[in-house]
Parts: C-alpha cells; structure tokens; sequence
C-alpha cells in the first residue's frame, strides 16, 4: 500500500512539473470565439471554420483565438457562448443552424460584443448571419459527377432534408444534367451532420445500386472512404477530403471561410462592421472547387472553368423552366428563382430520387 | 514468477465500499490527469478550472444545477431499476419518448392554466417514458429477452420517432427540425437563480419519495429483494414478474419526466438536442451511487461539474473536447474495474 502511494506522489509531482499554465497574450488585439458543432479534426465543414479561424489569426490585429468543439445546439449552447463573451471574445462565430436562437440570446447581453452566425436568418444590432453561395460550386462539382458517371446515376449523402441542403443537392443535380440530361441524383438521409459510420453505410447502399459517383452534404471522410474502398469516384465537401480517398476523390466543393473572417476582423478592428445579413457569391473565394484529382480529363477543367465563369456573369443556375421530381413545373420559362425562394426552398428538382417529409 | 490470486469476498461493509469508490474516482482523476499533462497542460491548474468554472461563481453553479437536474431523474431512472438487478441502458430513449408525448399535447391540445397544464404535461411525460419502458418489460417477462440490449435499441427507435415529427408534422415554419416555442403556460417558472427551473425541486421531492419508498414500505423490500436473491424473492412469496413490470414502469416514467423537465424546463421547444446523452450518464451516477437515491443527486452535482468543465478547458486551456470524453469513461472504467476489489481479496502471490 505504502509503494502505492509513493507512485502516486511521484506521478502528481511529474504532472506538476510537466504542464505550466497557459498566459494569454497581452495588448488590444481582436479576440474571436468559434463555437464548433463537430470536432476540429472531422475533415469537413468544422475544419472548413477552423482553417477560416487560423487564416484570420494572420492579421497582425487579431490576436489568438479560440474554439469550442461538439457544442450541442440546444440549451447547452447558451452557456458555451456566454462563457466565452465572458472569457473576453469581441467577435463570436457559431458555424451550425441550431445555435441561431442561442446566439440571439446572448448577443442581446453583450452589446459590446459581435456575434456572427453560420446559416441562420436571424439578426440584432450586435448580430448577424453569414453564408457563401454555395450552390454555385455545387453546380460545378455537378457536371463534374455528371462527366464522369458511366450509369449516369449518382448518389448523395445528405444530412437533414433542410433548404440548405436541398438547394445544394438541386444545383448538384442540374449540373450533372447540363452535360448528363438523364443523370439522377439518389439521395440518402443521415440525420445527423457528422455521424462517420451512418454516412459510410449510406455511401455502400448507394454504390451497391449502382450509383458510381458518391457525394455528400454531410461532414465527415466516411462517403469518401466507402467510395474508395468500393473503387468508384467520389466528390468531397466543406474541405478538401482527398487524403482519405487518394484515387476516388475528383474535387470538392469547399469553403474558404478564412475570406470572410478577415473581412470581418478588419471591419470590426475598423469601426465599419454592420449586422447586414451576407450570402457571399463564388466570386468572392468564399466557395471554390478543391484542386483535381488525375483522373478528371483536361476538357471537363476547360468546361468547369468555362461555366464558372458565366456563373459568376449571370447566375442562371436556378431559371425556369424548372420541373420537381414529380413532374410539376416549379419555375417558368426564364423566370429566375430570387434569392429568398432560394434560401426557403422546399422541393427537389426532376431527377431526384429522394424525398422531403411533408409539413402538416 | 507471481501470480495474482482472487478469493471471493464473504461480505463488504459500507465504509469498504465507499473507500473503494472513492479511490476509483481517484485513480480516474490521476489517470486523466496524466492524459491532460500529456497535452501540454497542468493538470492541477486545470483541476482548478474545472471546480471554479462550475462553482466559483453564482452563474458557475446555476449552470452547474441546470445540468444537474436531467442527471438527477435518469440517475433515479436507472438506479431504480438497478436495486432489483435490472439494467434500464434506455433512459435516453424514455426521455424522449416522454418528451415527445407531452410535445403531442402542447401540439395538439388545448393551452390550460398553468398549474393545471404543467400537472397534465408532467404525467404525460412520465407515462410516455412509462409506455416506452413497458416493451423491454414485456419483453424480458415474456420471452425471457435480456433487457440491456432491449432498452439499449429502443433508444434509437424513440430518438427516430421523435425524428419522425420534427421532421414532418412539427417541423417549424423555416422548414426547420424543431417545434414552435411552447406557450408561457407549458413552460416550468424559474427559481430566481440563473437558468434553474422548478424542475429541480420535482426532482429532489421524488428523491425523497424514491428514498422512503425502497427503504420504509413493503414495495420498497420486494423491490429490493427481487434484486438480491430471485430465490429467497419468489421463497417469500413475491410475485417476480410484477415487481419487475412495476420497476420498469416506473424507471422509464422517471426518465420520461427528465425529456419533460428538458423540453418543459431549458428548452421551451422539442428539437433534436434535448439530451446531451443524459440518459446514458445517468447509468453511470446511478452506478457510482450505488442506487442510493440522495448520493444519486451527489453524484448528478459531480457529474454535471465534469461535464460542464470540460467547456471551460476548451476555452480557458484549449484542451480538446475529447479530454471531457476521456475523463467521464477513465471514472467509469476505474469503478467497474473497483467491483473486482469489492467482491474478491486480490493477493499477489509468489509462485513457481
């Protein structure tokens, strides 16, 4: 017992020794907040934000910053965000819908403070929401899939049957249609955005019914994985996945957050910040494709490059004429869907295999 | 050469017991904090996080009792179930089926007086969780079905019911998975410190009422007696299956009213994250309070202290949150380990 509690005092003077507390640094620098819904390393749309954060420490005015990982979006968020206000933060990012009205919450006691949400639609003075034009790099990660598809059927694994969502798996689809007209997109729910082993088993479903190129909306590598372990391409999401299927993996649609966030450090350090709402277009880097893989052909680049640039002229991604996967004409002949009918829409265009649960 | 020699131990007195856990927790804490200083951190500074994160501050604790409060009902929840030997792994699944039950109400009824609404949503609750716990018993009593794994897969059949609505008929107005805000009169009263709600004092009333129940009435002794000794049970004449029924019955209703206390307490809505896994951690303070309904609530403080520190060393100490993760199962690692100490003398012999 004796020799026991001798290993005891010898390892707590060892952890004694071996860590010093952290000092934080000192001066009038920027401190920002990030508050994460899954954990830094999920290769996805967490390190997407989190790649963003380190961008943004590189303005000489920001100083170091700091995240909160697998925060869950309920009650529990409120207390995270108000610990890091109190912790000091000037600027506060939550990257996931379900902290909008946390956010709110807290923002309305910390008027000093500038709180920016991811995806939501909700504002205050000290408050608002920011989002890229994601669709956009969807649409070409769609012709992409749609290029390179030998059954023309595509699969995707998508997390919650939200407007979000289905307005990414719609811009997907048209552009695997605009050189692919009978191209389908299989859609499979997770209802989860970060669930590793469901989005795998979802990727093999998809691949078993002979879906040849595999997608998703969802955050984590396993699509990726599953795609590269049944020896079909894959499109990636949120970050460059390529290292976890070097030979499936063409490109991914990816976000580069790091465009924005300085943007916003600058103007918060500046004094010019507004809380006007932003939805970012293609053009401004916020969204891009990742580089190509070996296997995407030269003139699937040159046609890529070619529309985006056209997009970036004239979005024309969601103009009619426009049929749902019913059958019912959604949007007329050269009528443009306008940008509140994008963000609320509820319905999947022709070629979708999926479906929406119906509201009462 | 030695060899490690197990003899089964005759009896354990109350103290042997306690200082068998406590000593577990400590070794947990060692371990985790060999863990954190592995991560580049002082433990101890870290230690000091923690404790004064959660009670270094009048927001500290309320934060600290907020948390506490699911823990408290799922800690009774399982434990109950744990004094006749019955393993409740569906706690989870109780506290939302009982949630979702009571979000059909709120949907779907009329708004009442207040008083009167919250009296219906707590026994809707509670019958919800109730209902959902009556099929492992059925199951276990009829078929013979073990009840870990029953329980255990149920959680993920209520979680997709609860699924089912708020991404169909509940769903809100902005397409998104969650329900419209309750109504003021579907909504516990706060007690005037931070975010603490009148859930707390339904909690610890049934904290009581669980305590006299198991140890002062004839219930309460065939409860326990089932969970002792089937034999001597059925010897003395108690109808095993019933009791069992009536323990699971009432284990699930406890677990239902942790969803309503979420739903009805902190949440004012039925989305996806009314649980961070409180069911689940219930089982382990039920286990390391060894079912005693007033160290459950000590431990539901202990555990929610835990749980809400690892916030703070994400951002005080930008330690992982995975290092809150480690810590909760090195505790439940060492205390399952420590049964083997509480029911065998472990001697180290020199052999051949």
């Amino acid at each position: 017992m004796k020799k026991l509690f001798w290993i005891f005092v010898t390892i707590a003077a060892v952890m004694l020794i071996a860590g010093c507390g952290g000092s934080t640094a000192k001066g009038e620098k920027l401190k920002a907040g990030f508050v994460y819904v899954g954990p830094v390393e999920d290769a996805g749309w967490t390190k997407s934000h989190d790649d963003g954060r380190l961008a943004m420490e590189e303005l000489d005015f920001v100083g170091e910053s700091v995240f909160v990982e697998s925060v869950p979006e309920g009650a529990d968020a409120v207390r995270v965000i108000t610990e890091l206000a109190e912790s000091g933060c000037n600027m506060i990012f939550t990257t996931s819908f379900g902290y909008m009205d946390p956010t709110l919450e807290v923002a309305a006691k910390y008027p000093d403070v500038t709180f920016l949400h991811a995806t939501g639609y909700k504002t205050d003075v000290n408050y608002t929401n920011y989002m890229g034009k994601m669709y956009q790099s969807k649409y070409l990660a769609g012709i992409v899939a749609g290029n390179m598809s030998e059954s023309g059927k595509l699969g995707y694994v998508a997390p919650f049957p939200i407007p979000e969502v289905v307005r990414l798996i719609n811009a997907y689809t048209l552009g695997a249609q605009s050189v692919n007209p009978d191209a389908t997109v299989q859609v499979l729910w997770t209802n989860s955005w970060f669930d590793p082993v469901h989005e795998k088993e979802a990727a093999n479903t998809m691949i078993a019914d002979g879906c040849d190129v595999i997608t998703q909306g969802t955050d984590s590598a396993g699509p990726q994985e599953a795609a590269e372990a049944a020896g079909v391409y894959s499109i990636g999401y949120d970050s460059d996945m390529s290292m976890f299927a070097p030979t499936a993996h063409l490109t991914a649609p990816v976000w580069y957050w790091g465009v924005y966030y300085k943007d916003v450090a600058t103007k918060v350090h500046n004094g010019t910040w507004t809380n006007e709402p932003i939805w970012w277009d293609m053009g401004t880097g916020i969204t891009g494709l990742s580089p190509y893989s070996d296997a995407v052909p030269q003139e699937v680049k040159d046609q890529v490059a070619e529309v985006k640039v056209s997009i970036l002229d004239d979005d024309q991604i969601f103009t009619g004429p426009l049929y749902d996967n019913m059958g019912k004409e959604r949007v007329k002949d050269g009528v443009a869907l306008t940008d509140g009918e994008k963000l609320s829409i509820q319905w999947f265009v022709k070629g979708v295999k999926g479906k929406i649960p119906e509201a009462k | 050469m030695y060899k490690i020699k197990l003899e089964q131990k005759e009896r354990v007195s109350k103290r042997e017991e306690l200082i068998i856990t406590l000593s577990a927790i400590g070794i947990a804490l060692v371990l985790s904090g060999i863990f954190i200083a592995l991560n580049g951190v002082n433990p101890f500074v870290a230690l000091w996080k923690v404790l004064t994160s959660a009670l270094g501050s009048s927001y500290g604790i309320s934060e600290t009792l907020v948390k506490t409060i699911p823990l408290i009902f799922t800690g009774l929840a399982v434990g109950i179930a744990l004094n006749s030997k019955l393993w409740n792994i569906g706690a989870e699944g109780q506290l939302f089926f009982g949630a979702t039950f009571a979000t059909a109400f709120i949907i779907y009824g009329p708004v009442l007086p207040k008083p009167l609404m919250l009296t219906v949503l707590v026994i809707l609750g509670a019958v919800g969780g109730a209902l959902w716990a009556a099929i492992p018993a059925l199951l276990k009593i009829k078929f013979k079905m073990n009840e870990v794994i029953s329980t255990l897969l149920l959680n993920y059949v209520a979680i997709n019911i609860a699924d089912y609505f708020l991404f169909g008929h509940w769903k809100g107005k902005d397409n998104f998975p969650y329900t419209p805000i309750f109504p003021e009169e579907a909504r516990f009263d706060r007690i005037g410190f931070g975010r603490v709600h009148i859930g707390l004092f339904l909690a610890l009333v049934l904290v009581v009422l669980l305590y006299i129940m198991l140890y002062h009435t004839k219930i309460g002794y065939k409860l326990r007696m089932t969970g002792s000794s089937l034999k001597a049970a059925k010897y003395a004449g108690i109808n095993i299956n019933k009791t069992m029924f009536m323990v699971f019955l009432m284990s699930g209703a406890l677990a239902g009213l942790a969803g309503v206390s979420q739903i009805c307490g902190i949440e004012y809505k039925l989305h996806q994250h009314i649980s961070t896994d409180y069911g689940y951690t219930g089982i382990i303070v039920a286990w390391l309070a060894r079912s005693n309904p007033f160290i459950i609530v000590i431990f539901a403080i202990f555990l929610s202290i835990l749980l809400k520190g690892a916030e703070s060393l994400q951002i005080a100490m930008r330690l992982p949150a995975a290092v809150g993760i480690v810590m909760q199962a090195l505790i439940l690692f060492a205390i399952l380990g420590s049964e083997l100490f509480k029911n065998y003398n472990v001697k180290l012999i020199r052999g051949k």
